[in-house]
C-alpha cells in the first residue's frame, strides 16, 4: 500500500497540485454571505468577479438571466475538468471516464426520449451535458426505436455493459424513460465501486465510503418517491444498487416499506443515516431528507483532501463544484423572483 | 293613421325592454370586470409561488426542463367549452377537466421527487387559475360588444325611429286637417258657383 502513494506523483503529482488549486478556489461562507445580500442579478456578477470565477460573465449582453449564469458556471466547471482528464494516465483516466458516465446516462435517457417523440437530433443535442458527450451522439437520429438504438449505437458506447446486466431489448422499448435511467444508473454505480475496490489503497477507502453513501442514499430515495405510484415492490427493488451499506439486509427491509415511517425504521439501524432522519421534515422550516443528504455528500467530500495521493481528490472535486453551481443558481434565482425568505437554503461547503 | 299609432306604441315598448336588457347586461359586465381584476391579482401570486417551486425543484434536480419538454405527449388538462346564457346573451365559458393518467408520476424517482409533485401542484393551480381568466376575459368581450349593440339600439329607437314616427303621425294628422279643411272648402265652394253662374 505504502509502495503505491511512493509512485503516485510520477503520474498524478501535477493534476493532484492542480485540483487542489482549483478547491482552493471554492466559494467560502463569507463568499455566500456577499452573495446572499445582493439585490440583483448585476451585483451578483460582481461579486462573482472577486472570487475564483473572475470575469467569466463579461462578455455576456445584458439583461442578464440565471440561465446564462448557469450555463457559464458549468462552462467553467467542464472546461477544469477535460483539462485534467487530457492530461491523465491510467488508471486515473478511466477514473475520471467513470465520473463522466453518470453525465453520460442522463444525455442517453435524454436523447431516447427525443427520438421517441421525433425532436429534431441537433436540438437534443445542446440539451446534452457536455461532461458526458460520447462520439456517436450525432448518430442517434438514424435509430427510430430505442431497440434499434441500442443495437445501432449504444452497444459501441462506455456504457453497453450497463445495458446487458439489466435490461433487455423489449424492455427498452415498454419501460418508463425513468426506470430505465435508474437501473442503468444502478449498474454504473456498481461498475464503479468493482474499479475502485480494485484500485486498492487510499482511493478504494474514499471512494467506496463515497459510493457506498450513494448507493444508500438513492435506496432511501427511491423507496420514498415510490409510494403512490404505479411502481410496484419488486420493480423498486431492481432499482436498488446493491453497493451500499444497506445491502443485502437493509435493502430487504426497504423493499417492504410501505410508507414513510417505516424507511425511517429502517434508517434506525444504521447510525450514519439515523440522524439524517432525525433532523428532517415537511414544515416549513425544516430541513428536507434531500438538503440533510446533500449536507452529508458535502462533508465526505471535504473529507477527500484530507488525504494525499488518491484519486478520489478529483470525485470529491467534481461534486463540490456541482454543488457550488446549484448554489449560486438558487441564490441568483432567489435574488431575481425577490422571494428572500429561503435564500439562506444553500448548502454550506468550506 | 291607427297603423301609425300602433306602431308608435310598439316602438316605445320595444325602447323600454332593450333598455331593461342593457341595465341587466351592464350589471353582469360590472361583477365580470371585478371577479377579472381579483382573479388576475391572484394570478399573480400563483405564478410567483409557481416559478419558485420550480427554482426549488432545479435546485435539487439540476435540468427539470428538459425531462419534462422531451417527455411531452398529450395535454394532460384539457378544456371544454360550455354556454352560458344571461339575459339572452349566450356566454362562452371554459372548464378544465383533467385527461389521463400522469404521464410524469415516476419524474424525479431517484432525486427530488418531492419538490416534482409540488412543481406539479403548483402549476396545476396555476394552469386552472389560467382558464378561469380566460373564460371571464372572453365573457367580458362578448358582454361588451353586446351591450354597445344593445346600447346602439336603444338610442335608434330613441332618436330615429320614434321621432319619425311621430312625424309621420304629426304629418298624417296636418294633411286630415288640410283635406278636412280642403272638403269643408269644396263643399262651401260649389255651393257658391251655383250661385254665380
Amino acid at each position: 500500500m505504502a509502495m503505491q502513494e511512493l509512485y503516485f506523483n510520477i503520474d498524478n503529482g501535477y493534476l493532484e497540485g492542480l485540483v487542489r488549486g482549483f478547491k482552493g478556489g471554492i466559494l467560502r461562507r463569507t463568499d455566500y454571505a456577499n452573495l446572499v445580500q445582493c439585490e440583483t442579478l448585476e451585483d451578483l456578477k460582481l461579486h462573482l468577479a472577486s472570487t475564483d470565477y473572475g470575469n467569466f460573465l463579461a462578455n455576456e449582453p445584458s439583461p442578464l438571466t440565471v440561465n446564462v449564469i448557469d450555463d457559464k458556471l458549468k462552462e467553467k466547471m467542464v472546461i477544469e475538468f477535460q483539462h485534467m482528464r487530457n492530461q491523465s494516465v491510467e488508471p486515473l483516466c478511466t477514473f475520471m471516464d467513470f465520473i463522466t458516465y453518470s453525465y453520460m446516462i442522463d444525455n442517453i435517457v435524454l436523447l431516447i426520449t427525443g427520438t421517441l417523440h421525433q425532436r429534431p437530433i441537433s436540438e437534443l443535442i445542446t440539451k446534452c451535458h457536455p461532461l458526458g458527450s460520447f462520439e456517436q451522439m450525432e448518430a442517434i437520429h438514424v435509430a427510430a426505436t430505442p431497440a434499434e438504438l441500442y443495437n445501432a449505437i449504444l452497444i459501441d458506447t462506455p456504457l453497453a455493459p450497463f445495458f446487458v446486466d439489466c435490461i433487455s431489448e423489449q424492455d427498452l422499448d415498454e419501460l418508463n424513460i425513468e426506470i430505465i435511467r435508474n437501473t442503468l444508473y444502478k449498474a454504473y454505480l456498481e461498475a464503479f465501486y468493482e474499479f475502485c475496490s480494485q484500485l486498492g489503497g487510499t482511493t478504494s477507502e474514499f471512494m467506496c465510503r463515497a459510493l457506498e453513501f450513494e448507493a444508500d442514499r438513492r435506496a432511501f430515495i427511491i423507496t420514498i418517491n415510490s409510494f403512490g405510484t404505479e411502481l410496484t415492490k419488486d420493480d423498486r427493488s431492481k432499482l436498488y444498487p446493491r453497493c451500499g451499506k444497506l445491502h443485502p439486509d437493509g435493502l430487504a427491509a426497504l423493499a417492504r416499506a410501505d410508507d414513510y415511517d417505516q424507511v425511517r425504521a429502517v434508517a434506525e439501524y444504521y447510525g450514519e443515516y439515523k440522524p439524517l432522519f432525525e433532523g428532517a421534515g415537511n414544515n416549513p422550516g425544516d430541513k428536507t431528507l434531500e438538503d440533510k443528504f446533500f449536507e452529508h455528500e458535502v462533508e465526505l467530500n471535504v473529507n477527500a483532501f484530507m488525504q494525499q495521493f488518491h484519486f478520489g481528490v478529483f470525485y470529491a472535486y467534481i461534486k463540490l463544484k456541482e454543488q457550488e453551481c446549484r448554489n449560486i443558481v438558487w441564490i441568483a434565482e432567489c435574488v431575481a423572483q425577490r422571494h428572500r425568505t429561503k435564500i439562506d437554503n444553500y448548502i454550506p461547503i468550506l | 293613421m291607427m297603423v301609425m299609432r300602433g306602431r308608435l306604441k310598439g316602438a316605445q315598448k320595444g325602447h323600454s325592454l332593450l333598455k331593461k336588457k342593457a341595465d341587466a347586461l351592464t350589471l353582469r359586465f360590472r361583477q365580470i370586470l371585478a371577479k377579472i381584476i381579483d382573479t388576475k391579482m391572484l394570478m399573480g401570486e400563483v405564478m410567483k409561488d409557481a416559478a419558485f417551486s420550480l427554482a426549488e425543484a432545479k435546485f435539487i434536480i439540476g435540468d427539470v426542463n428538459q425531462i419534462v419538454l422531451q417527455n411531452v405527449t398529450k395535454a394532460q388538462t384539457k378544456v371544454r367549452f360550455k354556454k352560458d346564457n344571461v339575459a339572452g346573451v349566450s356566454l362562452p365559458v371554459f372548464e378544465h377537466y383533467a385527461d389521463g393518467s400522469d404521464t410524469y408520476e415516476l419524474a424525479g424517482l431517484s432525486r427530488g421527487g418531492q419538490q416534482v409533485a409540488k412543481l406539479k401542484k403548483n402549476y396545476g393551480k396555476a394552469v386552472e387559475l389560467l382558464v378561469d381568466l380566460a373564460s371571464l376575459q372572453t365573457a367580458f368581450i362578448t358582454l361588451d360588444e353586446v351591450i354597445k349593440i344593445t346600447n346602439r339600439r336603444v338610442n335608434a329607437i330613441e332618436h330615429v325611429i320614434i321621432p319619425r314616427i311621430e312625424n309621420t303621425l304629426s304629418y298624417i294628422v296636418s294633411e286630415l286637417d288640410e283635406r278636412e279643411r280642403e272638403e269643408f272648402y269644396r263643399l262651401r265652394n260649389p255651393g257658391e258657383e251655383e250661385d254665380n253662374p
